[in-house]
C-alpha cells in the first residue's frame, strides 16, 4: 500500500501532527504502519478499496482525549473520520470518504455508563457493541430488551448514527436516541436535549430539549463527534408471538404489501420487518456454485429449485406481536383476519411467555450470521445495499421489484432484495453481491448501482443510506430547488467546522477546505 | 477459488443455532449498579477468544460455516483445531482472509491477540481450562 497523506500536507507536517496526537493518546494508539492502515480498508469494497484508504488511525480513550485530538487536528489541518466500532459493513467499514483522512477510532471508549431499568434507557459510549449490551442486560437480569440489526458485530451507537434498523418495536434505532454528548468540530464539549442543563435529571427522558433539537443533526452527518449516547430500551413484554410466513409466488407481493401496510400503519404490527426474496435466506445457507455455474444472473428455474430444496417461498417474512397477553391475543386475531384468507391456511405462531426460554421470543438477539452472504460467490466476497425509500403500496412494490430484477439481470447479477416494512414507508433494500477479485463483476456492479440511483430518482425515490463510493451521487439526487438541502448542509458545515476537519465528504457534505480535493470540483 | 468451497448442504437448523449460545434472561430482577466492564487484563486466552472471535467462530457461526465449506466439518471449529500456529492466527486476524475482515489493534491489542493466538495454537485446549 503506497504512503498516503491528507490533502495539502507534506510528510514532515503529517509526522508532526501524528507526534502531537501521540502526546495525547500515547504512541501505541497512533496507528500508521502499513499493516494497521490495511485494517481500516473496506474489506467488502468494490475493488481494492484504496479510493478510501486512511493515512493513519488515532484511538482516544475518553471525551477529553477526543477534544484534545480535535483541537490538534484543527491546528495541524488533519481531517478526521470518526468511527465507533468500524463495522459498517456494506457501507464502507471504518474507512473514510476522502483518501488520506485519519480514522478517529473510538473503539476504546466502550463503557456502558448507565442503565435505568425503571425508566427504560441507557447511556453508552461509541465502542459498546450489541453483544456487550445484550450480555450486560442478560447477566444482570435487567428486564429490558434491545433491538439488534441483521449483523450485530458492530456498535450500538454507530448503528443508530447510521439509521440502522432492528426488528422489535424499538427497531428504528435513530428514533430511540435520547440525548448525546458531542465534541464539536472546534473541540468544545456539548450535551444535547435536556442534557444541555448542568445537573439535568432528564437527559435520557425527553428527546427534544429547549429550542432546536440537535440529536438528529448528528445522525448521518459530519457536524461533530458523538462521545456518549442515550438510547431507549424496550421493557420486556408479557408475551410475544412470532411467525415465519412464506409466500409462494412472486406476484404475492402486491396483496401482501397492501395488507402488511395496514397492519403496520395501525400498529397492529408495531415493528419493522424484512419482506425478503428467496435469496435473502438461500445466500446465508448456501453458495452459488451449489446451484449454478453459469454466467449471468441466476435463472428463475434455478431459483425454483432453491425454493423447493429449502421449502421456502419466493417471499418470506417474520412477523411478531409484542405486549400484554390481552393485547397480543387481540392483535393475533387481526393479523389472522388480514393474512389467512390470502394464505389459505392458518398462521403458525411460536408463542412465548415471560419466563420461557428467550429463544422462543421475538426479542432481538445479536448475531453475525447474516455476514454469510458475502460468501455467495466464493473467494473474497463483498456486498453493498441499494436501498430506496418508497411508499408502502403493493402495486408499486410489484412494479418496482420487476423493474429492479430486470436491471440485475441486465448486469448479470443475482437478484437479492427485501422490502423492510416501516411505519409509513417501505425500504427496498437490494443487496448487490459480488466477488471483489472479478474485475468485470466489480465493474458491472458499479454500473448497476449508478443505474439504480438514476432509476429510483426518476421514480421519485431516494436512498436512506449508502456506501462511501456512492455518497456524492446519492446526495446529488436530493435536488429540490437545485440542491438547496445540500447547500444548507454545507453552509452549516463551514460555519461550525471552519477547517473542515470532521469527516469531509460524509453523506456528500463537503467542507470548503476539502471540496476540491474530495470531489474534483471547484471549491 | 471456487474449488475451495466444499459443498455442504447446511440445513435450516444451523440458522436456529445462531452464533451465540445465550441463556434465558430472568425478568423482574432488582436494579444493578451502573455497568463496569470487566478489566481486559483479567481475561485469559480462551475468554479473549470468546469475546473477540465468538461472533463468528463458535458452533453455528458464520466463520465456522465458511471453514466447514472450505475444509470440512472436522476443521470448522477453531477450538477443535490442533494445527493452527499462533503466528498464523495473528496474520489472519490482522490481514483478514477471504470474507473475514481484518481486526484492528484498537479492537484487539497485540497483547490480547498474543494470548488468544497462543490459546488457539494449543493442541489440547480442554486441558487448559
Amino acid at each position: 500500500m503506497p504512503e498516503l497523506l491528507p490533502p495539502h500536507l507534506n510528510s514532515s507536517a503529517f509526522a508532526r501532527a501524528l507526534g502531537a496526537f501521540a502526546g495525547v493518546v500515547g504512541s501505541q494508539w497512533v496507528l500508521s504502519s502499513e499493516e494497521d492502515r490495511g485494517t481500516y480498508i473496506d474489506p467488502y469494497a468494490l475493488g481494492d478499496g484504496l479510493n478510501h484508504a486512511t493515512s493513519a488511525a488515532v484511538a482516544p480513550a475518553s471525551a477529553e482525549e477526543v477534544q484534545a485530538i480535535v483541537r490538534l487536528a484543527n491546528e495541524h489541518r488533519i481531517p478526521l473520520w470518526p468511527t465507533a466500532r468500524g463495522k459498517n459493513l456494506g457501507y464502507g467499514w471504518a474507512a473514510p470518504a476522502m483518501p488520506g483522512t485519519v480514522v478517529l477510532d473510538l473503539g476504546r471508549m466502550n463503557r456502558i455508563l448507565d442503565i435505568d431499568p425503571k425508566f427504560g434507557h441507557c447511556l453508552i459510549e461509541p465502542g459498546v457493541g450489541f453483544y456487550d449490551l445484550y450480555n450486560f442486560l442478560r447477566d444482570n437480569k435487567i428486564p429490558l430488551w434491545m433491538s439488534t440489526p441483521g449483523n450485530a458485530w458492530g456498535s450500538v451507537m454507530g448503528n443508530a448514527l447510521e439509521r440502522g434498523l432492528g426488528y422489535t418495536p424499538y427497531g428504528d434505532h435513530a428514533a430511540k436516541i435520547c440525548g448525546m454528548e458531542v465534541v464539536t468540530p472546534t473541540g468544545e464539549l456539548l450535551r444535547t436535549g435536556m442534557g444541555a442543563m448542568d445537573g439535568s435529571k432528564t437527559w435520557q427522558s425527553y428527546q427534544h430539549g429547549f429550542g432546536p433539537s440537535w440529536d438528529q443533526a448528528f445522525v448521518q452527518s459530519n457536524f461533530g463527534v458523538v462521545t456518549k449516547m442515550g438510547l431507549w430500551l424496550m421493557p420486556e413484554p408479557e408475551m410475544t408471538l412470532r411467525a415465519k410466513i412464506e409466500l409462494p409466488n412472486a406476484d404475492d407481493i402486491e396483496w401482501a404489501i397492501n395488507e402488511l401496510h395496514q397492519l403496520r400503519l395501525n400498529n397492529v404490527v408495531d415493528h419493522n420487518f424484512v419482506f425478503g426474496n428467496y435469496l435473502h435466506d438461500a445466500a446465508v445457507l448456501s453458495q452459488r456454485s451449489e446451484w449454478y455455474d453459469g454466467k449471468g444472473a441466476l435463472p428463475d428455474a434455478v431459483a425454483d429449485k432453491m425454493m423447493k430444496h429449502y421449502d421456502i417461498g419466493w417471499w418470506r417474512f417474520t412477523l411478531s406481536v409484542f405486549g400484554h397477553e390481552g393485547i397480543v391475543r387481540a392483535k393475533e386475531q387481526l393479523v389472522r383476519k388480514a393474512l389467512e384468507p390470502h394464505l389459505g391456511k392458518p398462521i403458525e405462531f411460536v408463542e412465548w411467555h415471560r419466563g420461557d426460554p428467550i429463544e422462543d421470543s421475538a426479542a432481538g438477539r445479536p448475531s453475525a450470521l447474516a455476514l454469510q452472504i458475502v460468501n455467495w460467490w466464493g473467494g473474497r466476497g463483498g456486498h453493498m445495499g441499494f436501498s430506496p425509500v418508497m411508499p408502502p403500496d403493493g402495486a408499486l412494490a410489484k412494479k418496482t421489484f420487476r423493474a429492479m430484477k430486470a436491471r440485475f439481470e441486465e448486469h448479470g447479477l443475482d437478484y437479492y432484495t427485501s422490502f423492510t416494512m416501516g411505519h409509513r414507508h417501505i425500504n427496498n433494500v437490494n443487496i448487490l453481491l459480488y466477488d471483489r477479485d472479478d474485475a468485470d463483476m466489480v465493474s458491472r456492479t458499479r454500473k448497476l448501482f449508478h443505474t439504480l440511483i438514476g432509476d429510483a430518482k426518476a421514480a421519485g425515490f431516494g436512498e436512506y443510506r449508502t456506501h462511501l463510493d456512492f455518497m456524492d451521487p446519492v446526495a446529488k439526487s436530493f435536488d429540490f430547488n437545485d440542491g438547496a438541502m445540500g447547500r444548507f448542509n454545507e453552509i452549516v458545515k463551514n460555519a461550525i467546522d471552519p477547517n473542515g476537519i470532521i469527516a469531509p465528504g460524509k453523506n456528500g457534505i463537503w467542507p470548503s477546505a476539502y471540496k476540491a480535493a474530495g470531489t474534483g470540483a471547484g471549491a | 477459488m471456487k474449488a475451495l468451497g466444499a459443498i455442504a448442504a447446511a440445513g435450516l437448523l444451523a440458522i436456529g443455532a445462531g452464533a451465540a449460545n445465550l441463556a434465558s434472561a430472568e425478568p423482574a430482577a432488582p436494579a444493578p449498579p451502573p455497568a463496569a466492564n470487566v478489566a481486559r487484563a483479567s481475561l485469559d486466552g480462551e475468554a479473549l477468544f470468546l469475546k473477540h472471535c465468538g461472533y463468528c467462530h463458535l458452533a453455528g457461526g458464520t466463520g465456522t460455516i465458511q471453514l466447514e465449506r472450505r475444509w470440512g466439518k472436522e476443521r470448522a471449529l477453531l477450538t477443535e483445531r490442533t494445527d493452527i500456529p499462533a503466528d498464523y492466527v495473528k496474520a489472519v486476524a490482522r490481514n483478514g482472509v477471504f470474507s473475514m475482515p481484518p481486526i484492528t489493534r484498537v479492537e484487539v491489542p497485540d497483547e490480547e491477540l498474543d494470548k488468544l493466538a497462543e490459546y488457539l495454537a494449543m493442541p489440547d485446549k480442554k486441558a487448559a481450562q
